[in-house]
């Protein structure tokens, strides 16, 4: 055979040729240049097991990502080599996948995963380990928890939330919960107080009555669409793939960010501003909205409180019963036929949506629109460029395409938008945006944060993390530190929760942690949270347990055990069960995985079971009857909350005007608010001049993968982003190592300058671990809590983790 | 005849890398070698830099492997024909049995898209098994050419193949499938319906280089052309991008103080339940 540069090929392989010179003694001279390891490595590289057992399995990454892809990953006699994504059987909803999940091999079998339970015997951070058995390390682990109990009340033991799993049975809505309920422990609730996402969802809550997002698939509807404080490109590459199509297909895709990221690439006009500022950006477009009449006043009549009265002495609304003797609580509305205030369901009136007025025993009144129309107009678009430098002209474009648009979709970003102490309020301000417009609960409109079956799966979670009726004691993570310093908190138990790398203000925690009597950890890596462990449980990961995934999508997805544990570690439930066994309450703990999972779905409306799901492929969309919010609206594809305008505030509307935080805001309006500490106007500014913000890398998923070598290959270092103004005033350059310090602490890290992030702030990308403690970022974040956010109960509190100021130097080496 | 495309749409790349480990994963590349690299189009040496000031900036992403060139001059210059096009469906692949690593291709590749193992081949900590595709793969034209094998020894040299491993079983290559914003097509550009033909047939498609003559069977996409929202005069702002001033929120509170509001900002008694 001869190929077409003449030259004559083979007969035999080249590999089979060596191996005959090598016979004949050769190999040596004949190689030397390539070395002996060629000749090894080709002659054992083809060989193979006959009949090699190959399945392909699916499930879904539980890692606290929205994204939540289905993973198909395939086994090849025993070991998983590869993950692939996964499909949900669902035209709309392409399969998805995305650096991190195609790594998750070099995950399970990474060389650091911890391998045997330890104590650490040299006191918490010596890094003196010893290895002892699962049997002594529950039991002690049993005794310390029944000292402690038996002597400050078991309410001092401290079940942190698992942030590092979504999941029903060893994750965000799981087994620590259960445990800490039936040993009468406290628990951190499970919505990620830990990690600033608690903001936004207050602020919806106040004004929408529930926090809740449309199925991304709906960007497909909008004619704009708003991506505000959200870095979708890279904090959630699959739901990109929905903007891209709607820009396409013709919609406008505009970003707002105080930096050029990867979205601002793919998008039609990138608005950078002021880090924090959002909110006055907002009530700007509101203003001329307003101002040009471009508002939907027949929507904000009947669906929102524009024409409720406001009792301006004590700015709540105006009550019937404050006007007439034995009155009713009913909200009042000023009648613009009979010139008289009436409550607002009196048939055959018209109401007034603007203007001041006086009830008949003297209290002025306004509508709640009249003062909206009152607090925009102090923000005109001059205005809101000197605040957020935004030009005015592009407020004003910006307002006017918005409005025009119908519908605007409003994508939020956790990060920016509430990643901030007043992030209440700035989310407020968007879903008011919205609802001038009418675009909420309609196809193509909203404010969406999240989406997915985590927020709207009608499943009942009573019989799983509060069996009998017990209940564990809810402590807000960012209350932690506090309670431990009052006392109350003696010992703690950490599963796969790094709280002390990612709560704010790192030294407070540590300090926290260093009080307490016992802690003990459960993770798969030796992370900073672990090297404070007194006790140490390696944990199985999730591709070695059962579980069950409600994500950031509507689909079900099955969790299946696809290899043993490796080395010695163990599911979450079948730890938490050994220890509970030993304290008494194995009762509780007598199920398997699979038993749980069917305990948690047999709340479903829609009947369907653990075998449904797994006979549909492992994946299941949410059936509608299975939606919470189907008791109150109907339930349409692509998802869209409050369809159809059932708002479950107290008035049944969108309350732009909130009620509950009047006495800590002084008004109901969502009003704009300097940030809390990242702000030119708190004194501490001409101390520490710049804004820290922390990002979300696609490197990572908030801690989770950062020793993957993959993605170090590609990202190899944590870096801060500086502008080359700010680097050349700071006698920075490329590559430099920096320090970036306030009042609360320090972190080092190398400086990349980049005119990609704006004069005056620094970016940090966040979850960096291995460089502990001289690189954590949140050495310089704080724990301060906005008193407003605890008038919604389950979202109290909210680390402000973009809300700080901090200076940065270099540092010689 | 079979002419494998590929189009790559550089206006929906958001450089998310996912392409290259992708990559990484089904062909079991070592530790330092990439088939697959996302560069970056902007302003420096890192990834994700824009060019030019803030904030006026640009950027955009390029995914870049082997171009599969119909005139692939690392063809031409392999003295032992390890190299080759394979005139099926113009795939260029590496024969690992006949490579010499002399390098010559690297040299005569203006892409850069050839990798060399200098070394052993050393994988992710623990991961002491090849991942992607296991076992070895002929080419199905050409059954003695070994175009894939998971363990390639120190001295050859490898690069994309389109995942011969995968095509040849009627597959699309592995990037093609993962990209989560789909920006990557693949098929036959012989074909005049297949969808890779209809986009560049409309005009939307570039070569990279395409004044070498090389001729490649990759197109891309330009990057995104901006919808024109803001008119241009309307985008500058005169405020310096690093100062501000305090809002004027105190008024609100003025005016409701004015009406007989005390502001005592009075913590209500929690009520359970609240």
């Amino acid at each position: 055979m001869v190929n077409e540069t003449g030259f004559l090929l083979p007969k035999v392989s080249r590999r089979t040729f060596l191996k005959l010179i090598g016979a004949a003694g050769m190999a040596t001279a004949v190689y030397s240049a390539l070395g002996s390891g060629t000749l090894r490595a080709l002659t054992q590289s083809s060989s193979q097991p006959a009949n090699p057992s190959v399945v392909k399995i699916r499930t879904a990454h539980v890692n606290n990502c929205d994204g939540s892809c289905g993973l198909l990953a395939t086994v090849y006699n025993g070991t998983i080599i590869k993950f692939s994504p996964a499909t949900f059987n669902d035209p709309d909803f392409p399969p998805r996948i995305c650096l991190r999940g195609l790594s998750q091999v070099t995950y399970e079998y990474h060389a650091d995963r911890l391998k045997y339970p330890m104590v650490q015997v040299g006191g918490r951070g010596s890094g003196k380990w010893q290895q002892i058995s699962w049997d002594d390390a529950t039991s002690l682990i049993a005794q310390k928890f029944q000292e402690i109990a038996a002597k400050y009340g078991s309410k001092a033991i401290y079940i942190a939330p698992y942030t590092g799993n979504l999941s029903v049975i060893n994750g965000l809505i799981g087994v620590g919960y259960r445990f800490a309920s039936v040993i009468g422990a406290s628990a951190g609730d499970f919505e990620g107080d830990n990690e600033g996402d608690s903001a936004s969802p207050a602020g919806a809550v106040e004004e929408l009555g529930a926090f809740d997002g449309h199925e991304l698939n709906d960007l497909l509807n909008s004619n704009m669409i708003v991506l505000w404080g959200n870095n979708l490109a890279e904090t959630d590459i699959p739901d990109m793939r929905f903007v891209l199509d709607a820009r396409d297909n013709g919609a406008k895709v505009v970003y707002i960010d105080p930096r050029y990221t990867p979205t601002a690439a793919v998008v039609d006009l990138w608005v950078p501003l002021r880090p924090g500022t959002d909110g006055a950006l907002a009530l700007g477009m509101m203003n001329v909205i307003i101002n040009e009449g471009l508002y939907n006043s027949k929507y904000v009549l009947n669906y929102t409180v524009g024409p409720f009265l406001v009792n301006q002495k004590n700015m709540l609304f105006l009550r019937e019963k404050e006007v007439v003797p034995n009155g009713s609580g009913k909200y009042m509305v000023y009648d613009t036929i009979t010139g008289s205030i009436v409550p607002f369901d009196t048939p055959n009136i018209s109401p007034a949506l603007t203007g001041n007025y006086q009830t008949n025993n003297g209290i002025p009144v306004k509508t709640a629109f009249q003062m909206l129309t009152e607090l925009v107009n102090q923000y005109p678009p001059s205005t809101v460029e000197s605040i957020t430098g935004v030009p005015a002209d592009t407020v004003k474009v910006l307002a006017e395409e918005f409005a025009k648009a119908n519908p605007a979709a409003i994508k939020a970003g956790f990060g920016g938008i509430s990643h901030w102490y007043y992030g209440d309020l700035t989310y407020r301000a968007l879903i008011t945006l919205s609802a001038l417009c009418g675009y909420i609960g309609v196809h193509g409109g909203g404010v969406t944060t999240y989406n997915g079956a985590l927020l709207d799966a009608a499943i009942d979670l009573t019989d799983w993390l509060t069996p009998d009726g017990k209940q564990y004691n809810y402590i807000p993570p960012l209350s932690f530190a506090d309670e431990v310093f009052k006392g109350n908190i003696k010992a703690a138990w950490f599963p796969l929760d790094n709280f002390i790398n990612q709560q704010g203000d790192a030294n407070k925690t540590i300090k926290a942690i260093q009080q307490l009597d016992f802690v003990v950890v459960s993770d798969v890596f030796m992370t900073p949270t672990a090297q404070y462990a007194d006790v140490l449980l390696p944990m199985a990961t999730q591709y070695e347990k059962e579980d069950l995934l409600l994500g950031g999508n509507f689909f079900l997805q099955y969790v299946p055990k696809i290899v043993e544990p490796l080395w010695d570690s163990k599911s979450d439930l079948e730890i938490f069960s050994m220890v509970a066994e030993k304290m008494g309450y194995g009762s509780y703990f007598n199920g398997t995985a699979e038993d749980y999972i069917k305990l948690v779905l047999s709340g479903l409306p829609s009947g369907t079971t653990l075998d449904d799901i797994k006979a549909n492929g492992g994946v299941m969309r949410l059936k509608e009857e299975d939606f919470a919010t189907a008791s109150y609206q109907p339930i349409t594809k692509p998802y869209v909350p409050f369809y159809q305008q059932n708002f479950p505030t107290p008035s049944g509307r969108i309350e732009f005007y909130v009620e509950s935080v009047v006495p800590y805001y002084g008004t109901g309006l969502p009003i704009y608010k300097e940030p809390y500490e990242a702000s030119p106007s708190n004194p501490l500014y001409t101390k520490y001049p710049f804004v820290l913000i922390t990002s979300h890398t696609r490197f990572r998923t908030h801690t989770q993968w950062d020793n993957l070598a993959w993605l170090l290959e590609i990202n190899p270092r944590q870096f801060v982003e500086i502008n080359p103004l700010d680097a050349v005033k700071k006698g920075i350059k490329d590559g430099d190592r920096v320090k970036i310090y306030n009042d609360r602490g320090y972190f080092e890290t190398v400086a990349r300058v980049t005119p990609g992030v704006r004069p005056g702030v620094l970016n940090v990308y966040q979850g960096h671990w291995q460089d502990f403690p001289k690189g954590t970022v949140n050495m310089v974040t704080s724990q301060a809590i906005n008193p407003a956010q605890s008038v919604v109960y389950l979202f109290q509190s909210n680390t402000p983790y973009f809300d700080v100021l901090v200076d940065i130097e270099k540092v010689s080496d | 005849m079979t002419k494998y495309g590929m189009v790559i749409d550089l206006s929906r790349c958001v450089g998310c890398q996912s392409c290259a480990v992708a990559c990484k994963e089904e062909n079991n590349e070592p530790l330092g070698i990439w088939w697959n690299r996302v560069l970056t189009v902007g302003g420096g040496e890192h990834i994700d830099v824009p060019e030019g000031e803030y904030p006026d900036l640009s950027m955009h992403y390029l995914p870049l492997a082997c171009q599969h060139c119909e005139d692939a001059p690392c063809v031409k210059v392999c003295p032992v024909s390890a190299t080759y096009k394979r005139k099926e469906d113009g795939v260029v692949l590496v024969d690992f049995n006949r490579c010499i690593g002399c390098r010559y291709c690297m040299a005569a590749c203006p892409y850069g898209v050839r990798n060399f193992n200098w070394g052993e081949p050393v994988y992710a900590p623990g991961v002491d098994f090849p991942v992607g595709h296991q076992g070895d793969h002929y080419d199905k034209y050409n059954p003695d050419r070994l175009v894939y094998t998971p363990k390639r020894p120190k001295g050859v040299v490898e690069k994309c193949t389109f995942c011969v491993q995968r095509i040849d079983n009627g597959e699309v290559p592995f990037c093609v499938e993962v990209c989560p914003v789909g920006a990557r097509v693949f098929g036959d550009l012989d074909d005049p319906n297949s969808e890779v033909s209809s986009i560049i047939r409309n005009g939307n498609a570039e070569q990279l280089l395409p004044e070498l003559g090389t001729n490649p069977q990759v197109y891309y996409v330009p990057p995104y052309q901006k919808k024109d929202i803001i008119p241009p005069f309307a985008n500058q702002s005169s405020v310096n991008a690093n100062e501000s001033v305090i809002a004027p929120e105190a008024s609100i509170l003025e005016q409701a103080e004015q009406n007989g509001y005390v502001p005592g900002f009075v913590l209500p008694e929690k009520k359970k339940g609240d």
